[in-house]
């Protein structure tokens, strides 16, 4: 491909693709936020504020995601050829799913298509940062699960003492809050991890204001996802996989967004929609009777890690091909 | 925090059970009329009976504009998100005890019931029946307040309880009078007995309708807490 195009077509190329992606990224995720606020405000006021939590979080602790998988995991320095392989196959099949409404994770896209083109052209992977990757993924929504039981459990033992229309004022301002931090999380995490294959494109050296500017058109992706198709998702996750209260929606949606915010400190591709759902069940099983799609919630994990995959499996087949042929 | 200062930034929440409470306090007002009424009749006094019938029917029609009026409000605003069509069911069910208390009423005005006819209802304690209606009503309307109080829930519950038992000693009432009534001792037309049973039986929607809101309160206090 490098044969093909100059670095500058090549580079540019790589940012839309990017910007695709974000863009379907805030199709396939942003709803996780706005379709929990929908009962409270006007869809505008949710997406708005979704939007100014992710433009936040992007900005302030996007720049921790930028070596996640380019740098820590894939060690070996690739060529621009190889991160724009990786970005059209998690591009692909990530949009290939939100099209089929599944709930789908961008990390374990970008990860194994990632891992795939940099098994394909021999580049180093650090298997202590896939076992970190793997490792989180996996333990994630237990924590996540975890914690919000925890806040559910504080929520309980505060409510006691209140009366009914401070218990909705508070799960009101808090669920406000909840989203903000999902959605921050969201944009350190996910649209950081995205600026990162621009980024680390060795072919060009780029300036502050450069910088800036793709910054500014990965958001831009992200955004006219969320405002133009974030809805459906948020149902799938809600409705169908676990019904919860108002209280349990605010206590999975914080311990998503705490977790989320952890592993961004550490530099690791987390799925927010696969910690939400970890909240949902550990909110949905704190206390009473649990209605669980034990069924479906199987299909989801199974569909994850069969994603995952089938990425790994794409990007070297791809990058395979492409060494062979040129 | 203090209390204090939930109470003020929780006050669209207290505006929104304020206005639950107004529309409570008008339809059990209207539903009162139903005592002069009774008394006016049990008199013979049927101009009076008529003017109660006139007040109830002009009150229902404002407590309908009082409802819409409540149901805009909270479907408009952002408060009790999660429970707000509960709030809304709450509304309806209130509503009814001022529908019950006119479509009541009205049967006086459609037919002129031998006054024979009337204190043969008399017999039975007719005026015993819509006191405890509307002590319903009001035990709902403590039930309502509860819910701006701290440490509620099991409260709800318990004045919810009350409401019920309120309401099928009305029942157990009503159905006293009627067995009285449906023996027509006094060979009275049948039509008029069928309505005077229909006035008992509407009426009784009072306390219905005040059950079905108590269970509403349940269902606010299940989703509405943790």
């Amino acid at each position: 491909m490098v044969a093909f195009y100059s670095p500058i077509e090549l580079v540019v190329i790589l940012i839309l693709a990017c910007v695709f992606l974000a863009f379907v990224l805030g199709w396939n995720n942003s709803s996780l936020t706005t379709g929990n606020l929908s009962n409270l405000v006007t869809y505008t006021v949710a997406v708005a504020l979704t939007l100014v939590g992710m433009l936040t979080g992007f900005l302030l602790e996007g720049s921790k995601m930028t070596h996640s998988v380019l740098g820590k995991l894939v060690q070996t320095p690739i060529g621009a050829t190889e991160i724009l392989i990786g970005t059209l196959v998690s591009l692909t099949l990530f949009l290939a799913l939100t099209l089929t409404k599944i709930p789908v994770s961008l990390s374990n896209c970008v990860v194994g298509s990632f891992v795939g083109v940099a098994l394909a052209s021999k580049a180093v992977i650090s298997s202590r940062s896939l076992i970190e990757i793997l490792a989180s993924w996996l333990i994630a929504p237990f924590f996540c699960l975890g914690v919000a039981i925890l806040i559910y459990e504080v929520a309980t033992r505060s409510e006691g003492s209140i009366s009914l229309p401070t218990v909705s004022w508070i799960n009101r301002l808090v669920l406000f809050a909840a989203v903000f931090y999902v959605s921050y999380s969201l944009g350190a995490n996910n649209v950081g991890l995205i600026l990162s294959f621009v980024i680390r494109t060795n072919v060009l050296k780029f300036s502050v204001g450069e910088e800036l500017g793709i910054e500014l058109a990965i958001y831009f992706g992200i955004a006219s996802g969320t405002m133009l198709f974030g809805k459906s998702i948020a149902k799938v996750l809600g409705e169908k996989i676990v019904t919860l209260s108002q209280v349990k929606t605010v206590a999975a949606m914080l311990g998503a967004a705490f977790v989320t915010w952890i592993l961004t400190q550490f530099s690791i591709p987390v799925s927010l929609t696969q910690v939400v759902l970890g909240g949902m069940l550990g909110a949905g099983s704190a206390k009473g009777p649990t209605v669980v799609n034990t069924r479906g919630l199987m299909t989801m994990i199974w569909r994850w890690a069969a994603i995952t995959v089938l990425c790994t499996a794409a990007g070297y087949g791809i990058e395979y091909l492409l060494l062979k042929l040129y | 925090m203090s209390s204090h200062w939930f109470k003020l930034l929780s006050r669209g929440e207290d505006e929104v059970l304020q206005l639950v409470l107004s529309n409570l306090d008008f339809s059990t007002n209207t539903a009162r009329h139903l005592t002069p009424l009774v008394e006016s009749l049990k008199k013979h006094d049927k101009a009076s009976a008529l003017q109660e019938v006139k007040t109830i029917g002009d009150m229902e029609t404002q407590a309908d504009a009082m409802h819409i009026k409540a149901v805009e409000t909270v479907s408009g605003g952002s408060f009790f998100g999660g429970i707000r069509e509960d709030i809304l069911e709450l509304l309806e069910t209130i509503d009814n005890i001022a529908d019950a208390a006119k479509d009541s009423s009205r049967i006086f005005s459609q037919r002129d019931i031998p006054f024979e006819t009337i204190d043969y209802l008399f017999k039975r304690d007719v005026a015993s029946f819509i006191k405890t209606l509307l002590d319903t009503a009001d035990d709902l309307k403590i039930a309502i307040q509860a819910l701006a109080q701290r440490n509620a829930k099991a409260k709800i519950v318990e004045l919810a309880t009350k409401v019920e038992r309120k309401e099928e000693e009305a029942d157990e009432i009503r159905v006293s009078i009627l067995d009285n009534l449906l023996r027509n001792e006094i060979k009275a037309d049948p039509l008029d007995i069928i309505l005077l049973k229909q006035f008992l039986e509407v009426a009784d929607d009072v306390a219905d309708s005040s059950e079905d809101a108590s269970d509403v309160l349940l269902v606010l206090v299940v989703k509405g807490y943790t």
